[in-house]
């Protein structure tokens, strides 16, 4: 007795919600005449999303290469440095290019699944990218700040009690950088962690939907 | 080409808008959301008609590319804003009847999942539980074991 009325109800809440739907989509004709769509508009956009996968690093490249250079040859940074900031630009913004060209490979026709599945992915090698990269660019951000540091001492010719104690790096320095790699992998963790508490909720769902 | 490309961009939006429509209505909160939503839409129409193979019919083609887009859409917004989604937006703003049968189909389907208000908006459009099944990438027993579960959340919701 108990199913029947059950079942009942849910027909009746099925019933319901046609019904529901049809009126909506009475209304759903006129409402979507309103959606003027203008085909000058939607090519600019398409141009300027082409525009945007393609890395803002990209672009600042060729600045970030003579800016170094210019350090380089004014002997704030070493000839390592130098190397060591080109072969880092160009991995990351290859690595860059790299999702991009996986993210429109997705194809948004694709089925809901299918395309799900494709942004965790790309989502996934980004949180690798910034387990890779972030420890670097701290390492980097550090060497470039000492050199910089040590290049101003003598520049001034007389180094700055603060900052070097006898040709060494003080201990106010010291602690500042140490400080800074923590909180930098901390961050970093912090981040990665999110990134695959994401991924993984999602991938859950998934794979309920898939049961 | 171009015109070619153009004239068929203008028969799918003139031919499927109801159905974008209704997608993005769906995936909105508010009048203007439903706007981008369908602007966002178009743009990937425009961008998609040349990869298109008719290997799963026009209708479909539409579909999946109006779910992508909103359910990706609204994944982006969350991020930015957490707004319950407590309002029917635009065509139920009409104080009668009409208007507020539409704001309880809203507030019905708007709590449902991404992927469950993808099939039940596919099922009330009576597609074939096969296309439904293209649709979402999964099999057609799925399709079905969730359109009951479905049922019985919306049964639950009344």
């Amino acid at each position: 007795m108990k199913e029947v009325k059950q079942n009942n109800q849910t027909i009746d809440t099925l019933d319901e919600l046609k019904y529901q739907y049809s009126v909506f989509s009475e209304k759903a004709v006129t409402a979507s005449n309103e959606m003027a769509i203008s085909l000058g508009n939607i090519k600019k956009n398409s141009v300027n999303s082409i525009r945007k996968t393609m890395s803002v690093k990209l672009k600042m490249l060729p600045i970030i290469f003579i800016v170094y250079a210019f350090f380089y040859f004014i002997d704030v940074v070493s000839l390592l440095f130098l190397i060591a900031t080109y072969v880092m630009v160009i991995a990351d913004a290859y690595g860059d290019y790299y999702l991009n060209r996986i993210n429109g490979n997705i194809g948004i026709d694709a089925d809901l699944i299918t395309y799900r599945l494709g942004l965790l992915r790309i989502k996934r090698l980004r949180a690798i990218k910034l387990m890779v990269l972030a420890p670097i660019s701290v390492m980097w951000a550090t060497w470039f700040c000492l050199s910089l540091l040590k290049w101003i001492g003598n520049a001034l010719s007389s180094t700055p009690i603060f900052l070097l104690v006898g040709g060494e790096i003080s201990l106010t320095l010291t602690v500042s950088i140490a400080l800074a790699v923590v909180c930098g992998l901390c961050i970093e963790i912090y981040l990665y962690r999110k990134m695959q508490q994401y991924i993984d909720l999602q991938l859950d769902a998934i794979k309920i939907l898939k049961q | 080409m171009a015109d070619s490309k153009e004239f068929q961009f203008n028969r799918i939006l003139q031919e499927y808008r109801r159905l974008i429509y209704s997608v993005c209505f769906m995936f909105s909160k508010d009048r203007e959301e439903t706007k981008d939503m369908y602007q966002e839409v178009a743009l990937n129409l425009w961008k998609g008609i040349d990869s298109f193979r008719n290997e799963c019919g026009m209708k479909s083609w539409v579909y999946r590319i109006s779910f992508n887009t909103c359910i990706s859409f609204e994944r982006k917004k969350k991020r930015e804003v957490f707004l319950p989604i407590s309002s029917c937006p635009d065509v139920c703003e009409e104080d009668n009847t009409t208007g507020k049968q539409i704001e309880v189909l809203y507030n019905r389907i708007s709590r449902l999942a991404p992927f469950d208000r993808a099939i039940i908006l596919l099922w009330l459009e009576a597609m074939p539980y096969q296309e439904i099944a293209d649709i979402v990438g999964t099999s057609i027993k799925n399709v079905s074991v969730r359109l009951s579960r479905i049922r019985e959340q919306l049964k639950s919701m009344t």
